[in-house]
């Protein structure tokens, strides 16, 4: 229980930071609905549904990937992660709450994604709806640790897409096989083994990445 | 910035006829070791700037350790003063002998020698035997401590024991490893070579860096809470009011940290490292923006914490906390 009360009160923190400063979700949210705005004009009126598909899905990964780079901002700007690894009990407290709160803004971007994207493209199906919410965990657990490891480094901006993409590229096809496929159970299930396996690793080895 | 002559004087003016005598060496006003030939790594030996250990004692002290020295009273050497507690020890000539030295038995209380290959430090009137008992007291420990970053050596061979009422004073000039050594201290760093042992728990440990630490967009009470929730306060909002009260920032507890002065940072910043009644504080130039009212504040709570916490600070003006300090480290 002091676990999870260590990780309520660093997410908690992340959610009042960006209430206040409000420099993540605006802009999430701002190159989602411009990403989707642009395929609209991009992709031919008579374009499949599995291409469109596609493209809420590069939206989704790439609105993640802005959002990861300023996870630990903060933290890196003004040295706090300092003040955060002497402070909590399990460090791994401090990659839990902050992928919390980046599943809540990946979230909310999403919540106005998907509409934007039944407005502009096709329908959006159970099948796709179970897809992003099971990618959001994964792409949260994985970003977040990787956002973790890209601080320490000087090219960080280079480094977090180079090293998250291609560990994203499995849940871009479990994305994409949930949304378009007939049944996409098998596709959820992977979706589901992936969060496990990166869920626990990333818990696992974030001690590792915040030590020196 | 102590010259390599100086420091060649120095070393001269110890070796002669000082050997047996660790108090009269306890009483000199400074030690400093004379340059250092090392190894560069690619096994050609070079001659470099030395890690200047200083190490400081008062005359009545000194000879209070006189006697120790002589007939250490083994029931009373816990509870004499932390200013006889602290061992320095300066860098050898060759730093793979103080790890030898380290891992096959201290040598405290030996004579202090200079010249030759011998790892040359100071004891402050510890006799060898009781002082095996002590180690447990000690909160840290550190022996033939060496930081590189790259090929760039920052530390080499620092070698310090501190009691968990001690106080250790470090100085030295700009990028001579003041902010590496207490970085190690805490915890956050992690020594190239050498052993640094700690008898405290990690989250007793309280950290003012060069940066306050604290989040701009929240508030000092935010701040502070949050902190406090981590460190698992009892009474937290009780603590943090005292805290806050004491500092001076009572009044502006609902402001944004973004818009503190510096000064009024530092004060935040002190708050957070005090809020969890740490065993071990270690300060990196806890005066800076300072003005004079926060200056008394911060020496009155370092004069009152002097007997139940350890102390490791780093600061430009020595003066200010010469009189809490049982060790003075100089870095060059």
């Amino acid at each position: 229980m002091t676990y999870l009360a260590d990780v309520g009160a660093l997410a908690r923190k992340d959610l009042t930071l960006e209430l206040r400063a409000r420099d993540t979700l605006p802009a999430m949210l701002l190159f989602v609905l411009s990403t989707l705005v642009v395929f609209h004009f991009v992709l031919p009126s008579d374009s499949s549904e599995l291409a469109a598909k596609g493209l809420l899905w590069v939206a989704i990964v790439f609105t993640a990937l802005l959002g990861l780079s300023r996870a630990f901002a903060a933290e890196r700007e003004q040295g706090l992660i300092d003040g955060l690894v002497l402070a909590t009990r399990d460090r791994s407290a401090i990659w839990l709450g902050k992928a919390l709160s980046m599943l809540a803004f990946l979230a909310l971007a999403e919540v106005v994604a998907l509409p934007a994207f039944a407005l502009f493209f096709t329908d959006v199906g159970g099948g796709t709806i179970a897809g992003v919410i099971l990618a959001d965990v994964g792409i949260c657990a994985v970003g977040t640790l990787l956002a973790a490891m890209a601080t320490a480094s000087r090219a960080r901006e280079l480094l977090l897409p180079l090293i998250f993409l291609p560990l994203a590229i499995p849940i871009v096809i479990g994305g994409v096989g949930a949304s378009v496929a007939a049944d996409p159970a098998k596709y959820l299930a992977f979706l589901g083994l992936y969060d496990t396996i990166f869920v626990l690793v990333a818990w696992g080895s974030f001690e590792y990445v915040v030590a020196e | 910035m102590v010259s390599v002559e100086q420091l060649h004087a120095c070393g001269e003016l110890l070796a002669s006829g000082l050997d047996d005598d660790v108090v009269v060496v306890a009483h000199q006003a400074e030690r400093v070791a004379p340059p250092v030939v090392g190894d560069d790594g690619r096994g050609e030996k070079h001659e470099e700037e030395a890690t200047v250990l200083v190490v400081e004692e008062d005359r009545d002290l000194a000879r209070a350790a006189r006697a120790d020295v002589e007939d250490p009273p083994r029931g009373e050497l816990g509870a004499r003063s932390a200013r006889h507690d602290a061992t320095v020890r300066a860098p050898t000539h060759d730093p793979t002998a103080v790890e030898e030295q380290s891992r096959f038995g201290h040598t405290r209380g030996a004579p202090f020698r200079h010249g030759g290959d011998c790892p040359r430090h100071v004891d402050l009137g510890r006799g060898c035997a009781d002082a095996t008992a002590e180690y447990s007291s000690d909160v840290i420990r550190a022996r033939g401590l060496e930081k590189r970053f790259g090929d760039r050596r920052v530390l080499r061979g620092v070698e310090f024991d501190l009691p968990r009422d001690g106080f250790l004073l470090v100085t030295g000039p700009n990028g001579s490893g003041k902010t590496t050594l207490l970085r190690l201290c805490t915890g956050l760093a992690v020594p190239t070579r050498g052993e640094l042992t700690w008898d405290v728990d990690r989250r007793r440990i309280g950290f003012l860096a060069h940066e306050p630490l604290v989040y701009r967009e929240l508030t000092a009470v935010e701040n502070l809470d949050l902190y406090g929730r981590l460190y698992r306060i009892a009474e937290r909002r009780e603590r943090i009011g005292m805290l806050l009260e004491r500092f001076g920032l009572w009044d502006e507890r609902h402001t944004r940290a973004s818009s503190y002065s510096r000064g009024t940072l530092q004060r935040l910043a002190l708050c957070r490292a005090l809020l969890h009644e740490p065993e071990l504080l270690v300060l990196d130039e806890p005066f800076n923006a300072l003005d004079d009212d926060g200056v008394a504040l911060l020496e009155r709570e370092l004069e009152e914490r002097r007997t139940h916490s350890a102390f490791v600070v780093a600061t430009h003006d020595p003066e200010r906390v010469r009189s809490f300090a049982t060790a003075h480290l100089a870095l060059a």
